[in-house]
């Protein structure tokens, strides 16, 4: 137990340390320690924002899932290819060469496929129900890979053995944007796999279609924003996402901040998929575990300027607190900033 | 005037938690507060004690920070489960976490190793932290290590040992015993068999056995010969016995292992078995870890039941007719899988902790087989092994109520 100076902050996970008043002739120096004070981020309880936003600000939505299935035989080695790709869930341009980074199958127990379009598309399936997982990096070249070729970590998983017919399991395929698993998926389908069929090749279809994603941005209470600054926007208070499920802050590893000029609130809830590509301008700011930001320190997307303040006021504006983590690529938060 | 004290603290004037008295007097105090809750109030006050003196100060507050990005969200329900879980999580971020009872992270770890973590120990020496840095998928990793923190975060260290595996222990003197692969030819090929490092605590490292000791792959070829002949995953020891237990992947056996002689001294499972199952006992398949308790073993059997679930098998061993019976088996409600990882412990209670590993979730079941408590992570975190601490302040120390391998 070393000593420590008194009102050093420890980076890294740790809780302040200060001097404790004490007993008589006790002086001590005390070190409270969450989580490893090894490496991270300082984390200290400070004081507020001055942009405070709570679940009245928060947008709503909703979201459903509609992913096609398709019967396969089962326990064989299946051809499956996404050259036919051309858009993702989000009705965006993919490639389906450059831009499918992962191919993988999660094996989920328990849950009918309408049941897991329901957990995914609310971001609330568990660990638990995935009962295998295995993948597959394309090389950016070929279009196709055998079942086969998907293995766990590296680990060869005699995959087709483990595609068997069953009541209980359903088959999901994903094409994901990135390797972190689980993360990042662009398009989806269900495979099925019964004796009833002889097909051994799977052709995933483009993704736009499969999502049904509403937001309401109207309904929100637009939280002020002092024009002249600062900036320091705090979202201790949020407990839920736009869905209504409760939200766990530390998820939030991102801000983007939204200028969109010749556009209404209205205007921009039409194009809410669409909403980075039809800003005029986006600032971004990455967090790690912290619980308010300062727009300050924000940049531009395109040229790393830092934002320069809500110029022009009457603009439309609009905050979102992002999770590249989640199974859910929509913000946990987004508001509409009033510029005051 | 030199002293020694303590440290009160909890999150409501009530306390309720406290550190270790200090053993030397002095008028330099400090103390570390472990098992804080995150972004959470606490209160504490310092206490002194000069002789059959004892006075307490004032009571300050302090709160915790939030925790960083990269750990899994931990949802837990029903009540039951004291003390403190220290465990790996690996998946879309690998760290060393400590759980307490509530399934709340109290305590993290993270490296930029770029390998996952598969065992998690609190050290002998109660002021650190062990785990293995390795890779076990793919490609064991050349660079691998037993790295020590300690419990305020301000040691790191790191004990290289090329290969390592799935588990390790360490012995009541500080030893460390951990798996690793080893690489020998074999009919022309190379193939991959395991072997026990140990690293004593002046860090000279030796072999104490290797998987050729007892088996040759020429006899036993067990799943897969080029992706890993015996593929051991799971590691115990019996300091009192002077033993250690191996678990084997790919032979589905466990083997107890005398550390003098190197000798196998039984086998159980389904490659190279010494031991039989009795009439009518269930096979286990590709098991990971497990616990020796007088003549019983309790054990994670991965793949041996029917359909998609993993589920924890109880035998009795009768050494003298070389026989295992079964004499339990459970399945969680709703089943789970878990491909890799899971580890159950039974309490003298009968009462029994399970970590379901992959599937994200731990369990405890009253001494009547029904679950009472249990926690799961968010889709990508799975569990690595796990060990169960009452105190963080006492080190190694086994749970009240707790013994066995």
């Amino acid at each position: 137990m070393n000593p420590r100076e008194p009102s050093t902050v420890r980076r890294a996970a740790a809780v302040p340390i200060g001097r404790v008043a004490a007993a008589p002739a006790f002086s001590a120096l005390l070190g409270a320690c969450l989580a490893g004070c090894g490496g991270g981020s300082a984390a200290v309880e400070s004081s507020r924002g001055n942009v405070l936003l709570a679940d009245q600000n928060n947008y709503l939505t909703t979201a459903a899932l509609s992913i096609p299935s398709v019967d396969t035989a089962p326990a064989v080695d299946l051809d499956i290819c996404w050259s036919q790709v051309a858009d993702d869930l989000q009705c965006h341009p993919l490639s389906a060469q450059s831009d499918v980074d992962t191919v993988s199958l999660l094996r989920i127990s328990h849950l009918t496929k309408h049941d897991v379009e329901g957990k995914l598309a609310a971001g609330q399936l568990s660990q638990s129900q995935v009962a295998g997982y295995v993948e597959y990096h394309p090389d950016h070249v070929a279009t196709c890979a055998k079942l086969s070729q998907l293995s766990f970590f590296g680990t060869e998983a005699d995959t087709p053995s483990k595609y068997v017919e069953s009541a209980g399991l359903t088959y999901l395929l994903l094409l994901a944007k990135g390797t972190t698993p689980g993360i990042g998926a662009r398009d989806m389908l269900f495979l099925n796999p019964t004796s009833a069929s002889t097909n051994t090749r799977v052709d995933v279809a483009s993704g736009c279609g499969l999502l049904d994603f509403s937001a309401d941005l109207l309904s929100l209470q637009k939280p002020s924003v002092p024009a002249a600054g600062p900036w320091i926007v705090d979202w201790k208070d949020i407990t839920h996402d736009g869905q209504g499920n409760p939200v766990s802050l530390r998820w939030i590893d991102g801000v983007t901040l939204g200028r969109f000029d010749g556009m209404s609130v209205e205007a921009v809830q039409a194009r809410i998929l669409d909403i980075e590509l039809v800003a005029t301008s986006l600032w971004d700011l990455a967090l790690d575990g912290e619980d308010k930001a300062d727009l300050s320190r924000a940049r531009d997307r395109k040229t790393g300027a830092p934002f320069p303040g809500f110029k022009p006021a009457d603009s439309t504006w609009m905050l979102a607190l992002t999770c590249s983590t989640c199974q859910s690529p929509a913000p946990l938060v987004l508001t509409i900033l009033q510029p005051i | 005037m030199p002293s020694v004290g303590y440290v009160e603290y909890g999150p409501t004037a009530a306390l309720g938690l406290r550190t270790p008295t200090e053993t030397t007097a002095t008028t330099d105090h400090s103390a570390l507060l472990l098992g804080l809750k995150a972004d959470t109030a606490y209160q504490y006050r310092a206490v002194t004690l000069e002789g059959t003196t004892s006075g307490a100060g004032d009571l300050g507050t302090i709160r915790t920070g939030n925790l960083p990005l990269g750990l899994p969200i931990v949802t837990a329900a029903g009540t039951g489960q004291t003390g403190f879980i220290v465990v790996p999580v690996v998946g879309m971020g690998v760290a060393v976490v400590i759980l307490d009872g509530s399934g709340d992270i109290v305590w993290y770890h993270k490296d930029d190793r770029k390998k996952d973590f598969y065992r998690a120990r609190l050290a002998r020496d109660g002021k650190s932290l062990l785990y293995n840095a390795a890779k076990i998928s793919g490609e064991p990793s050349p660079d691998s290590a037993i790295v020590r923190v300690a419990l305020d975060g301000t040691e790191i260290s790191s004990v290289p040992i090329p290969y390592l595996a799935h588990d390790f222990v360490e012995h009541p003197d500080g030893t460390l015993g951990a798996l690793a692969v080893e690489y020998r030819d074999f009919q022309g090929a190379t193939i991959a068999g395991n072997k026990i490092v140990e690293v004593a605590p002046d860090g000279t490292q030796r072999t104490a056995w290797t998987s050729w000791d007892c088996f040759d792959p020429a006899v036993i070829t067990g799943d897969d010969l080029e992706q890993g002949w015996t593929f051991a995953n799971a590691l115990d020891y019996d300091a009192a016995a002077g033993v250690y237990y191996v678990g084997m992947r790919n032979f589905s056996s466990i083997a107890r292992v005398n550390r003098q002689t190197r000798a196998c001294e039984w086998v159980l499972g389904l490659g190279a078995p010494t031991l039989t199952f009795a009439a009518g006992a269930p096979r286990f398949l590709h098991q990971h870890q497990f616990q020796i308790r007088g003549n019983r073993i309790l054990l994670m059997d991965n793949d041996g039941a029917p359909g998609n679930a993993s589920r924890v098998l109880e035998f009795e061993l009768d050494l003298g007719a070389k026989t295992a019976s079964l004499v339990g088996s459970y399945t969680a409600n709703p089943s789970v899988y878990t491909f890799v990882f899971g580890e159950p412990l039974r309490f003298d209670d009968g009462s029994t902790f399970i970590n379901w590993g992959a599937a994200g979730q731990m369990e405890r079941l009253d001494p009547s087989g029904s679950s009472i408590w249990k926690i799961n992570t968010n889709v990508g975190f799975a569990f690595g092994f796990h060990t169960l601490v009452d105190s963080l302040y006492a080190g190694a120390a086994l749970p009240a109520g707790l013994s066995g391998t």
